[in-house]
């Protein structure tokens, strides 16, 4: 990159009548470089304090999933973006086995007839309540930890047999002192963008320890849908994928 | 498996690139542009963009206009959607042939044009502003590297904002470029 010569600071001016765009091209794409720095740097941090959880919780997903199990992924704004990412990750991976994962906060029809119905609060809870058994699995994704909504939803879900997992930021919020939560991921930032950067990498990594612990559980459980191969008989569902 | 952190990731003139697509997205807001979101293989990067700019995560930043185009035949609904003077932008891979038609009828549209994506570049001019991550990692779409990106764009474009005086009638040099490209496309 060519340097600039940045001497803005020397010569005040009225922002009005700013004309020369290269100091603040080069002042934006060194912050650009410095947030990506401090996006990489949580990153890393992240995956270091939660590897032993990434496992522990891909290993208690696996078996959920091997007894039939379904995941039920949730979250507001941008995370319930987020979380569709995750959902479709399990559902249709670029690699690996396809895993029977939704978003429950895809289908507007659903969600805001519980949000005008019963109310706000309660649009992933009810959800949980109409599909959630024992062998599934519900997996939240906030930034602050404490959505209403989101909480609601777990303690259904904790309270139905479900896995439950939590994704947050900054302390923890609520997700992280719940005794609802069975799995709490915690990205340590005060930012909701870098915590969302970190949290979709958690969520790939989380997909990866999930998908390596069903080969060993799918090993113990003769699970059918693996042992059956192409040649072993009709595909009820007519796919060749 | 790689560990998918975006460490390095804006070292090769991404930075850079970031930094004009922000400007230019700043002053076409600032003119009243809507931004048109689209990311044919994994749509909740279309609506995470959308939402960013529509509901901004830090309280006393402006709302602005954007939305989400899912679904189907995306370019029959942009082509009803894109008022001269918006902004259209991608994330896709440089072989999603929806997105080039997109970006390649954009300027026709008097939209300007962004594409976000990972691996091999689209072909030289296919956007006003590519912004692309050159390391091939195919899991690029799940690992954070997109947000990334996007969250780099906004919150860039709203330090644009603090620059009226670079927000006026400032010549608008990716549209310039777009003349010769659409010539081409024209030609071909």
């Amino acid at each position: 990159m060519e340097a600039t010569e940045n001497t803005g600071f020397l010569y005040p001016f009225i922002a009005a009548e700013e004309r020369d765009e290269r100091p603040l091209l080069a002042a934006l794409a060194g912050s650009a470089r410095a947030k990506a720095a401090e996006s990489a740097a949580l990153q890393q941090a992240t995956l270091t304090a939660a590897a032993d959880l990434v496992a522990a919780c891909g290993a208690a997903m696996a078996e959920r999933f091997a007894a039939g199990g379904r995941l039920y992924a949730f979250g507001n704004g941008g995370s319930s973006t987020d979380c569709a990412t995750f959902a479709a990750l399990f559902a249709s991976p670029p690699d690996g086995r396809p895993l029977p994962a939704l978003n429950l906060s895809a289908d507007q029809a659903v969600v805001t007839a519980l949000g005008n119905d019963v109310g706000f609060d309660l649009i992933f809870s009810r959800q949980i309540i109409a599909h959630g058994g024992s062998r599934d699995i519900a997996v939240a994704f906030s930034t602050s930890g404490s959505s209403r909504d989101l909480m609601a939803a777990l303690r259904e879900a904790r309270g139905r047999g479900l896995l439950t997992v939590g994704f947050a930021g900054y302390d923890g919020g609520e997700m992280a002192h719940s005794d609802v939560v069975d799995h709490c991921f915690v990205v340590r930032s005060q930012s909701v963008h870098r915590i969302q950067e970190s949290q979709a990498l958690l969520g790939y990594h989380l997909r990866a320890a999930t998908e390596q612990a069903m080969h060993k559980t799918v090993d113990r459980c003769v699970h059918p849908d693996v042992h059956n191969g192409p040649s072993s008989g009709p595909n009820p569902h007519g796919g060749t994928e | 498996m790689t560990t998918g952190i975006t460490a390095g990731m804006l070292d090769g003139g991404l930075a850079e690139d970031l930094a004009a697509a922000s400007l230019a997205m700043a002053r076409r807001f600032a003119r009243g542009a809507t931004l048109w979101c689209v990311a044919p293989g994994w749509e909740p990067h279309a609506q995470h963009m959308a939402v960013e700019f529509v509901h901004p995560v830090i309280v006393g930043k402006r709302a602005l206009p954007a939305f989400a185009l899912t679904g189907s035949d995306l370019v029959a609904r942009a082509r009803v959607a894109v008022r001269p003077g918006d902004i259209l932008i991608a994330v896709a891979g440089s072989g999603d042939e929806v997105v080039a038609d997109l970006m390649l009828r954009a300027p026709a549209w008097g939209a300007a044009s962004a594409w976000i994506g990972a691996g091999p570049r689209p072909g030289a001019g296919a956007a006003d502003h590519v912004l692309w991550i050159d390391d091939h990692d195919p899991m690029a779409p799940a690992t954070g590297a997109f947000v990334l990106i996007y969250h780099l764009l906004w919150e860039l474009t709203h330090v644009c904002f603090e620059h009226p005086g670079l927000l006026k009638a400032a010549p608008d040099t990716a549209a310039d470029v777009r003349v010769t490209h659409a010539d081409e496309a024209g030609g071909a």
